[in-house]
């Protein structure tokens, strides 16, 4: 089996798995952003952008059916199959953080008993399931699925319109410029999960003839620091407060004003958005995987890649402190491969000469 | 595989002769057990004649008046050479409209058993088949099952003839093409494919062709089974194609570039490609103004949704989220509850139980005894059950507005299918609570994404995106819909003024 990501369910598949990664990552991992964590999401958008446009570019200049397959073209199997192994590590390890995030908001929600095992593991069959469907069932799924987003949001928003303060959004470099743009870097990891999806998605028939990465990605970034600046004018910010995950979930679920009753809507989006994003993570890994190892089969990829996944949320190395320092490094780890096989070429010229012929 | 009994003489023509010919015809025919089966002699001007028909199959007074008077008044022997005498009677004599010339053994019989009658002339190597067929039939009725109130009232019956005839009536257009064939290779069904010629795509029509073509069952009885063998995906819990007994919405949907499948025998028809919103579409919905269609088509899909998913969220929220039901509820819920010895699993387990009981019964009973469903169900199951303290009042009520819902779905099977995934969903909901019905509602996306009919995606227009008219959860005004639906050809003739 093939794994295949039409570049027509690509974006879909985009907005909801990566916007609850971003989501997650700043607000959960790194509570001490305080309230000004909407600033670090949009400087993330600024440094991914770059990432978007080369894409966007590449694309252009190629005829090849995926991203992929320009790039084994013009940079030759051995790198592109490394690139492709390093992206898969990656992948697989943002998909144990999902997952294991997912796994303690459930038990933080309601499951307070069950083991992390019990919770994760039918987490991660579901994913692999759904990620042995094929990239058009996942993308079609994710499509569906952001058109009751918007709705659930309003309903979030309404029930809690009675608690934004505009004033708690001040002091608006909060914790300060090095912390936010620490955050930045972090956040621009988590967003650059972009620029790997659109690696890997093929043109199809029923693509819309612009399918570019950039602007998706920047009205994501700016979507989610939207929200994140509406969160903060709920809550006062406090510096004495833990700062575990735990205690950011309950400050996200109520915001200690909203009703319990008016969880519903939020636990949904959250539930939703981060099976999206254990699912994209599987089947992104396992699609790099067997970009490096073609004969793989994609189910056997699919297998392997959710095993070590699992593998990694079970142990300490999905947690909060793991994550946050390895989100450092993440866009640096994303961004220098993608430079370095996708700026050659067309500096070259790719399809499109870069003087008129004579 | 076994050959079927005298395959050799099925295959065979007629010699000619027709003492050897009428004994191949008994023995393939299995005469004289088979007393339905006549063989009424006939001469006339010194030629032996032979007319083959089935009893009851054929109208006995259009052989007599046809056939038997014609052939009778006919001069066989006047001019032409032997071999050519049923083709003159055939030009001459014979005043059936409907009869060909054929010589193979194998479709004289076919037809012979369908109602035609044989005749079979000494001397001449082809015999004629003409058109006799007259059984007794069911008169176009109401539909059972697909009922209306805006709208055609007129549904399918068994009569494959009558069921093209009622398409005909809907479509009056020479584009509508009918092909005939048959499935079943011991047995052959008489199936007709109708389609718009340059409005249903032609690989889509290629690849039902090849499925019907490749059915390789001895026999096919009825669309049902011709369906579970022709479909994309046999595993799956839900439909892929649209089965229909209103022959309006069957014309509608050829009009959309749709095949449609009539056979013999079968009541409704078969139509593919088709997408989840046919499933959840009535076709009143068309006929009324669009308000009035579009709340009747948001209530339905609000049905659908509590169908699915309500007893799984009462699972899921008593069990393992009390604090998200309103407190006022919830001690409503606790108060009733408290005299119940069983889990809330238990409960809802117990009443989609009954439940499912009581609607099979229902569909078995004599109509006569149709009132005792009434009082077994609604007194003893429901009334009883909550004085004994067997289920608690809360779950008769969500049980109930599940089974609303289900039945608001306009198609049969895809109710049963939706059955089925709820008891799913009530049991992983009480395994993990809100967390396990959102994977399992998760789950039934991503597979429901993944489906195809007949190559299409099951789920499109929406997922992936196709142009379509205004028409998928609400329905907007009629001259807002101006595209043909996507599963037809792009430059279909039928697109409409004013667009490209």
């Amino acid at each position: 089996m093939k794994l295949t990501l039409p570049l027509s369910s690509v974006r879909a598949l985009a907005i909801v798995a990566v916007s609850s990664r971003f989501l997650m990552g700043i607000f959960l991992d790194m509570p001490w952003l305080y309230n000004a964590a909407w600033l670090s999401a949009l400087g993330a958008t600024l440094l991914c952008a770059p990432l978007g446009l080369l894409i966007d570019r590449f694309a252009r200049a190629n005829d090849a059916r995926s991203a992929l397959e320009a790039l084994e073209a013009h940079s030759g199997r051995l790198l592109t199959r490394c690139v492709s192994m390093l992206f898969c590590l990656i992948c697989a390890y943002e998909t144990a953080v999902t997952a294991r995030v997912l796994s303690n908001t459930v038990r933080h929600v309601a499951l307070s008993e069950s083991s992390a095992l019990s919770l994760l593991l039918p987490l991660l069959l579901a994913a692999m399931l759904a990620a042995c469907l094929n990239g058009q069932a996942v993308g079609s799924a994710a499509r569906v699925w952001l058109k009751f987003v918007p709705v659930l949001l309003l309903i979030v928003v309404l029930i809690q319109a009675k608690s934004y303060r505009l004033q708690w959004l001040f002091p608006l470099l909060g914790p300060g410029l090095e912390t936010l743009a620490d955050g930045a870097v972090g956040g621009a990891g988590w967003l650059s999960l972009f620029a790997l999806l659109w690696l890997c998605a093929q043109r199809d028939e029923g693509a819309p003839s612009r399918s570019g990465a950039l602007l998706p990605m920047l009205a994501t970034g700016a979507a989610c620091a939207l929200l994140l600046a509406l969160l903060a004018t709920m809550t006062p910010p406090s510096v004495r407060t833990d700062l575990t995950r735990t205690y950011q979930l309950d400050k996200l679920l109520s915001n200690g004003r909203a009703s319990l009753v008016s969880q519903l809507p939020l636990i949904l989006l959250w539930y939703n958005g981060l099976i999206f994003g254990t699912t994209t993570g599987v089947f992104l890994s396992a699609k790099f995987l067997q970009t490096a190892l073609p004969r793989l089969d994609g189910r056997l990829a699919v297998l392997l890649c959710g095993s070590m996944a699992f593998a990694a949320a079970m142990l300490a190395l999905a947690e909060q402190s793991a994550a946050v320092a390895a989100s450092r490094w993440l866009f640096v780890a994303v961004a220098t491969p993608t430079l370095v096989l996708l700026l050659p070429p067309l500096w070259k010229g790719g399809k499109t000469a870069c003087a008129p012929a004579k | 595989m076994a050959e079927m009994p005298n395959a050799e003489l099925l295959r065979s023509v007629l010699t000619g002769v027709l003492t050897v010919d009428a004994q191949r015809l008994r023995t393939i025919l299995n005469t004289p057990e088979n007393e339905d089966i006549i063989f009424r002699p006939l001469e006339t001007g010194g030629v032996e004649m032979l007319v083959v028909y089935t009893e009851g199959m054929a109208r006995d007074d259009k052989i007599a008046d046809f056939i038997i008077r014609a052939c009778r008044a006919f001069d066989a022997q006047s001019d032409a050479a032997p071999q050519k005498r049923a083709q003159n009677l055939l030009k001459q004599a014979i005043d059936i409209p409907q009869a060909r010339l054929e010589n193979r053994l194998g479709a004289l019989v076919e037809q012979i058993l369908g109602g035609m009658s044989a005749l079979v002339i000494d001397g001449c190597p082809e015999a004629l088949l003409l058109e006799t067929r007259g059984f007794e039939k069911r008169p176009v009725n109401r539909t059972f099952s697909e009922s209306v109130v805006v709208g055609a009232q007129e549904g399918f019956v068994e009569s494959l003839r009558t069921n093209l005839t009622l398409m005909r009536r809907y479509v009056q257009s020479p584009a509508l093409i009918t092909e005939m064939t048959t499935v079943g290779t011991r047995v052959p069904l008489r199936v007709a494919m109708m389609y718009m010629k340059g409005v249903a795509r032609e690989e889509t029509l290629a690849q039902m062709r090849g499925r019907v073509k490749s059915v390789t069952a001895a026999a096919v009885q009825g669309l049902g089974q011709l369906e579970q063998l022709i479909e994309d995906n046999p595993w799956a819990l839900v439909p892929q194609m649209l089965l229909t007994e209103r022959p309006d919405r069957a014309a509608s949907c050829v009009l959309d570039g749709q095949i449609v499948l009539l056979a013999d025998g079968s009541p409704y028809a078969l139509v593919a490609p088709a997408t989840l919103f046919h499933l959840l579409h009535a076709s009143d919905d068309s006929f009324m103004r669009w308000q009035y269609g579009s709340f009747l088509r948001f209530i339905r899909m609000l049905g659908a949704v509590f169908s699915l998913l309500l007893p799984g969220a009462y699972v899921a929220l008593t069990l393992y989220h009390p604090h998200l039901i309103p407190m006022a509820l919830l001690t409503a819920i606790a108060e009733t509850r408290a005299q119940v010895p069983f889990s809330a699993l238990t409960e809802v387990l117990l009443m989609e139980f009954s439940f499912y009981l009581i609607n099979e019964a229902s569909t078995r009973i004599p109509s006569q005894m149709g009132s005792i469903i009434g009082i077994v169900g609604g007194l003893i199951l429901g009334q009883a059950a909550v004085s004994a303290s067997i289920i608690s009042p809360i779950v008769i009520i969500v049980v109930a507005l599940t089974g609303l819902g289900n039945f608001a779905l306009p198609g049969y099977g895809f109710t049963v299918g939706m059955t089925i995934l709820r008891i799913a969903v009530i049991l992983v909901s009480a395994a993990f609570g809100l967390y396990g019905l959102i994977l399992a509602a998760f789950l039934l996306l991503c597979h429901l994404c993944s489906l195809r009919s007949l190559g299409v995606p099951f789920m499109a227009p929406v997922a992936p995106f196709r142009p379509h008219n205004p028409d998928i959860l609400l329905r907007l005004p009629i001259w807002m819909q101006k595209r043909l639906l996507f599963l037809s050809r792009r430059d279909s003739w039928m697109r409409k003024e004013g667009k490209r």
